[in-house]
């Protein structure tokens, strides 16, 4: 697929089935995003924009655009406003972005979502405590 | 006919307390919130007529009031199961998530009730059975108590100078130190001020790390840490902004924090500090330590000629390492000519000189090393003494990188989970988090909080998992060494908070090189 054809927008879909439809020059500064939709790589992502995350829910995935965005529109700020992350959703999205840095580094995806499963148990156990 | 309805039977009201005095000799309701008796001889009991046949007890107190109070036993307290469950449920209320001020109370506390090192359940402690073993009072060992007490007696002394050394000290808490903030001196003469002068001596003992706390104390003007097993110094060390002195030969250290620098600089008062010797420092060769002697002919103003006569054969590295003398000697020999902070006899700049610096190694967002990065000065192993590096002028272009400033997503999520809850909690109630990167980011961020906190050397913004870092090798003048020229090559590894910074910095450094070389001044340090 060539340069041109790319949509300018792609859209990334959350477990439970929220789609947030962002730019794709923010979307590409995560890089797993950017190998998922990188054309030459073969994934379907690449062909049809359209992502989905089976192990990140919409609120997570929409704090992970809003950090794209962020990342985006700070790019070469020197002083920037600090991300808004609710206490909430921290651990959340710490997991989340260690997964979508797994992605990044080995692009072998199931021994990562086992991983990452693992992980949301434990964060299930831990709210429960809280 | 038909009778009326009955009416529903009468609710069975309970009986209500009645409000006179209970005239038995015993109190049954121990919770009451009746006063305790004032004075040992007021009358507990009701002295009515019909108490006069019995005889009466005096009731003697003694000790303090919170003593007086047995009846509330962790014993009892602890027999009700249903009593421990409730607590339990509260306890992760949020009431005592991991607080400065609560553990300091608690133990300040047990230390007023039973002494510090007691296991004694304290008053505040019989709320909640399991508080200690949650969080234990910081349990002081038999060195840390004799520093304790070492502590107290200068405070109400007066005395400035807090000699902690040779106690066999392994490890110091926080709370030995912090004691030592509230420390002021009165004036002797009108013109004087209010600072005191802190001289804390720390060595021969077997210290691995060192309090945050001790970098708080900014007004400390000599700190001894002379024979310990420090393996690093924290960067927080530049808060300390009256250094005079600071002694840290015979430990483990292999570089000095960049920060450091910002104490060297004339404007400062750290002239004295002594760090080569005794300590595995990095260098860019490993046969430095006869380096003196080769620059006290440097500096006479040979330096020009020292290639051709003083050809070094037997080493690999001679080349290269000759570069690096005549560079140094050249620095020697601006300082001179321009007349710079000359010391005395020997014609020294007392300015810190960039003379090299290694390439830059870049981690991913985890902190794991990136793909194609050069090693980094931090994962060189114990036994290599020596580090690749490069002389300023022929410091290789960096790849330009045009990444933001904005901390990895990771990063920014890592520094909101450790602000709220401590690691070791974290650990506890997470049992088996994922290996790997996210465990190694967690410990780090563990030593960052120890350690008080990191900002990023370029852009001055916190963080916790360091993107980018390079060793530093500084030409830096001290007095008070030995005889004749002391000038030493110093590593100071130097870390950014992201590759955009690091890439900043590196083209700083290059383009004040470009000046000194139009100039034939190094003007390097801000």
């Amino acid at each position: 697929m060539s340069e041109e054809k790319q949509t300018e927008y792609v859209t990334l879909v959350s477990c439970d089935g929220f789609e947030f439809k962002i730019k794709r020059s923010a979307a590409i500064l995560a890089g797993a995003i950017k190998n998922m939709l990188d054309p030459n790589s073969r994934f379907q992502e690449g062909l049809t924009g359209r992502c989905e995350f089976e192990n990140i829910n919409g609120l997570v995935l929409d704090k992970v655009c809003e950090y794209l965005y962020y990342n985006e529109k700070h790019k070469d700020a020197k002083d920037m406003p600090d991300l808004d992350i609710p206490p909430e959703l921290c651990l959340e999205l710490l997991m989340a972005a260690d997964y979508l840095n797994e992605r990044e580094r080995e692009k072998e995806t199931n021994s990562m979502r086992r991983r990452y499963d693992k992980g949301r148990d434990f964060l299930a156990t831990f709210w429960r405590f809280r | 006919m038909a009778s009326p309805p009955s009416s529903p039977p009468l609710a069975i009201l309970p009986q209500r307390p009645s409000n006179k005095r209970q005239r038995s000799g015993e109190v049954t309701d121990f919770f009451s919130s009746d006063p305790a008796p004032v004075f040992s001889s007021d009358d507990w009991q009701d002295a009515s007529i019909e108490q006069y046949e019995a005889p009466r007890r005096k009731r003697t107190f003694r000790g303090p009031w919170w003593k007086s109070c047995k009846r509330w036993e962790p014993a009892t307290m602890l027999t009700s199961e249903s009593h421990v469950m409730s607590l339990a449920r509260n306890l992760d209320s949020g009431v005592w998530i991991d607080n400065d001020d609560s553990i300091a109370l608690s133990s300040s506390l047990s230390t007023l009730l039973n002494g510090p090192t007691t296991t004694d359940t304290s008053y505040q402690l019989t709320f909640c059975p399991d508080w200690q073993q949650k969080y234990p009072a910081p349990l002081l060992s038999q060195a840390e108590l004799q520093a304790q007490g070492l502590v107290e007696s200068c405070l109400e002394q007066g005395t400035q100078y807090v000699d902690m050394s040779n106690l066999g000290l392994e490890k110091l808490d926080g709370s030995i130190i912090q004691p030592i903030r509230a420390f002021s001196t009165v004036p002797m003469a009108c013109d004087r001020d209010f600072r005191p002068q802190l001289k804390i001596l720390l060595s021969m003992n077997s210290l691995q790390t060192l309090p945050k706390e001790i970098w708080e104390l900014n007004h400390i003007v000599h700190l001894g840490l002379r024979q310990n097993r420090l393996e690093t110094l924290s960067p927080n060390i530049a808060k300390l902004v009256d250094l005079q002195s600071l002694d840290i030969t015979g430990n483990k250290i292999r570089w000095l924090p960049w920060e450091l620098l910002s104490l060297i600089t004339p404007s400062r008062s750290l002239a004295m500090f002594h760090v080569e010797h005794g300590n595995p420092l990095l260098m860019p060769f490993e046969g430095l330590p006869e380096f003196p002697s080769c620059i006290r002919e440097l500096a006479i103003g040979h330096h020009q000629d020292f290639v051709q006569t003083k050809p070094e054969t037997n080493s690999g590295h001679a080349t290269e390492m000759q570069r690096w003398l005549c560079r140094i000697g050249e620095t020697i020999h601006a300082g001179k000519l321009y007349g710079e902070g000359l010391s005395n006899s020997h014609c020294i700049p007392s300015k810190p000189w960039l003379v090299g610096c290694s390439e830059m190694a870049r981690f991913s967002s985890d902190g794991t090393l990136a793909n194609g990065s050069p090693i980094a000065p931090s994962l060189v192993p114990l036994e290599q003494r020596s580090l690749k590096a490069y002389l300023v002028d022929d410091l290789p272009q960096p790849q330009r990188i045009s990444c933001s400033r904005v901390g990895s997503l990771f990063e920014l999520s890592l520094r909101r989970v450790t602000a709220l809850i401590s690691t070791e909690q974290l650990r506890k109630y997470v049992p088996d988090l994922p290996e790997g990167p996210f465990q190694r980011a967690l410990t780090e961020a563990e030593h960052v909080q120890a350690d008080g906190g990191r900002t990023c050397s370029v852009c001055g913004q916190l963080y916790i998992l360091p993107r980018a870092e390079w060793m530093e090798f500084w030409h830096v003048h001290r007095s008070g060494a030995t005889a004749g020229i002391n000038g030493h090559l110093l590593p100071f590894l130097r870390r950014a908070c992201s590759w955009r910074c690091g890439y900043t910095a590196f083209c700083n450094i290059r383009s004040a090189y470009g000046r000194y070389a139009a100039k034939c001044t190094i003007n390097s340090f801000p």
